[in-house]
């Protein structure tokens, strides 16, 4: 039977251009890139590498629009975001498709993308509440003190390409919402996503320069560090980039918040639950293709559960059926670009050198009908040891590597052992081992039998160790804090 | 136009298919009440088809505000050919084919929300599931009551 596909929401989308104050403005940029579908390998748009002076006028425009938006009240602002909210809850489906085509995630990936979105869009409109300040009569005789939180001027976004729609929203809509301006730079490799945001920020009425989009590459993201007027960058991305962006914004006096690359890993207890464990495994490992900084990577299987992981978790993940997102049937899609797949092909190459043994490769996989796409099947590696490259360095892409460990210790050990800290999980039925897990691991975001450890909007998103850079994360009252500076006043009356 | 899938494993195609179906039963209704030979069910299934419309409203409205891409996991056990009803009457059927084929549609569609309710995770949806099966099956009984009427004995 033929399974239905998905209509995509434009064939090819042209020239994108930027929105600065109020206003769509074409980049006079002569570098131009071409965007593509990842499972067809068309070229679907051309996005600009805007020019210094571009980058420069968007941060003008920001700063102007400061003033009166910090003066505006608070519950007026948040009112934007509330018609930004129906707004996208009305194109919904249609930001759903639009992020399919450019990312190649599956439309349900796609969706919970957009739902996450919205949360974000949601939680922020709590603002009068979430950005209230404390005070405290009689701290001396007759003298009273207070805390208020005060909007800091222009911040800006530089965001990945695998959440290209949700990961601008768990910054900038808590920052608009405390009174600050604001400028996002989309990943060059998917920028139709907040093009389409933009469109329904313009129809949502903000006040010209309150947000603007600033398309480019490196050189955007360099001139946005560089300029005096950006008071805060929020980052998400790898950790090379993002230590150099920390670097560099803290030399400038910025705030940053940098939220990097991972290597997760999974631990399979010997009285976990198969039945529930393997589909959350599942999702873990090959949700977005493996490209979520939250993807399992590792499967540490303790003791005598390994066998029968194993056994279930290669049957499971041979019947996933790879394909294009449009196409409701497909559980996975393809990776990002061509690169990419070149990159992840490279790991698969590199762990069969180092000794793993490959038990269900995906490097064969080929999708009827999308010959050109960047597919890449669930891939299974066996016997793998913690100093092999795939069980090291983060791979972003559909690669489970299984290492066998006696017990939750070793396991412990493996996990401490990575650079890296941005989440792990842990499949038990023991309260006792789940509450180990949870006290000891470095870890950002813990999981217990939990394969995707994603905070929802009203709690931060965590990360450690090389997988973070700051000390405020993204969503929920971190984001608040982020975005305000916390002013003291003492007030004695004579 | 419903999918035409055999087995429903994504989140998604299961919802395309609920809401396929209730696009395809609220035609029907629609036009089964034109039938000159349903005269007397005309409102009931008039009022089946306004329900199956909204039916599709809820659903689009759950697939929007209730997928949660931290649980989006496979589902199997669940094929459309268990569920499809075959529904292209003749111009010149009577009534009791008309209403006969009513009731199963109603009865698929109840068993299709009550199978897939026990088999997405996502607690929301199935508490939509159920409530939906408990709609479709008051409009079955009230078919089911209408069939009885006319029937000859």
């Amino acid at each position: 039977m033929q399974p239905r596909i998905l209509p995509e929401a434009k064939s090819h989308y042209g020239m994108l251009k930027n929105y600065v104050n109020g206003r769509w403005s074409e980049s006079t940029s002569t570098q131009i890139l071409d965007v593509f579908n990842p499972a067809k390998g068309e070229v679907i748009a051309q996005v600009p590498l805007s020019t210094r002076e571009e980058v420069r006028g968007a941060v003008q425009a920001a700063k102007n629009a400061f003033k009166d938006w910090r003066e505006t009240p608070p519950l007026s602002r948040t009112r934007y975001l509330f018609r930004l909210k129906n707004l996208m809850e009305e194109r919904f489906e249609e930001l759903a498709r639009i992020l399919v085509q450019e990312e190649g995630k599956t439309i349900d990936e796609a969706r919970g993308e957009i739902r996450r979105g919205i949360e974000n869009v949601e939680v922020a409109t709590g603002i009068p509440s979430l950005m209230m300040g404390y005070g405290l009569e009689d701290i001396a005789p007759e003298i009273d003190e207070e805390v208020v939180r005060q909007p800091i001027g222009v911040f800006c976004a530089v965001v990945p390409f695998n959440f290209p729609s949700m990961v601008s929203l768990w910054f900038m809509p808590y920052a608009v919402a405390c009174g600050n301006t604001y400028i996002i730079k989309p990943s060059e490799q998917v920028p139709l996503s907040q093009n389409k945001l933009f469109e329904l920020i313009d129809e949502s009425g903000f006040p010209p320069g309150v947000v603007n989009l600033v398309n480019g590459a490196k050189d955007t993201v360099e001139a946005l560090l560089e300029d005096p007027d950006v008071k805060g960058v929020s980052f998400v991305g790898s950790t090379q980039v993002g230590r150099y962006i920390y670097r560099r914004a803290a030399e400038q006096g910025k705030r940053a918040q940098c939220q990097c690359g991972a290597k997760n890993f999974m631990v399979v207890m010997p009285d976990a639950d198969l039945d529930r464990t393997i589909p959350a495994l599942i999702t873990s490992f090959y949700g977005c293709a493996g490209e979520r900084c939250l993807s399992g990577s590792v499967l540490l299987a303790v003791g005598d559960i390994y066998e029968p992981l194993k056994r279930r978790f290669v049957e499971a993940s041979s019947k996933l059926k790879v394909g294009y997102g449009l196409d409701e049937t497909a559980q996975m899609g393809p990776v990002i670009s061509a690169r990419h797949k070149q990159r992840v092909l490279s790991y698969l190459e590199k762990g069969v050198q180092e000794g793993a043994e490959l038990i269900l490769d995906g490097r064969k996989t080929k999708v009827e009908g999308y010959p050109n796409g960047y597919f890449i099947g669930p891939t299974v590696f066996d016997q793998v040891s913690p100093d092999m490259t795939i069980a090291k360095e983060e791979i972003f892409g559909p690669v489970a590597s299984i290492i066998r460990v006696p017990d939750l210790n070793r396991a412990i050990e493996i996990i401490h052992a990575s650079p890296y800290g941005n989440s792990s999980a842990i499949f038990t039925r023991s309260g006792r081992a789940a509450r180990e897990f949870r006290y000891r691991v470095q870890c950002g975001n813990i999981g217990i039998n939990i394969g995707i450890v994603a905070p929802m909007a009203f709690f931060p998103f965590g990360g450690s160790k090389d997988s973070f850079f700051g000390d405020l994360h993204g969503q929920g009252r971190d984001a608040v804090d982020f975005f305000t500076e916390k002013k003291i006043v003492i007030t004695r009356w004579f | 136009m419903v999918l035409e899938l055999a087995e429903l494993t994504t989140f998604g195609a299961v919802l395309s298919f609920a809401m396929d179906t209730e696009s395809q039963t609220e035609k029907f209704y629609e036009e089964a009440a034109k039938n000159p030979s349903c005269s007397e069910a005309k409102e009931t299934l008039l009022t089946l088809s306004e329900q199956a419309r909204r039916r599709g409203m809820i659903l689009e409205r759950t697939r929007r505000e209730n997928v949660a891409e931290m649980i989006l996991e496979p589902i199997s056990g669940l094929n459309t050919n268990d569920y499809l009803t075959h529904i292209a009457p003749s111009e010149r059927a009577g009534c009791v084919d008309v209403l006969t084929l009513c009731v199963e549609l109603q009865r698929k569609t109840r068993r299709f929300y009550l199978d897939s309710s026990g088999r997405i995770s996502l607690q929301e949806v199935a508490r939509t599931f159920r409530r939906l099966a408990e709609e479709v099956a008051e409009g079955e009984a009230a078919i089911s009551a209408l069939l009885d009427k006319t029937t000859p004995r």
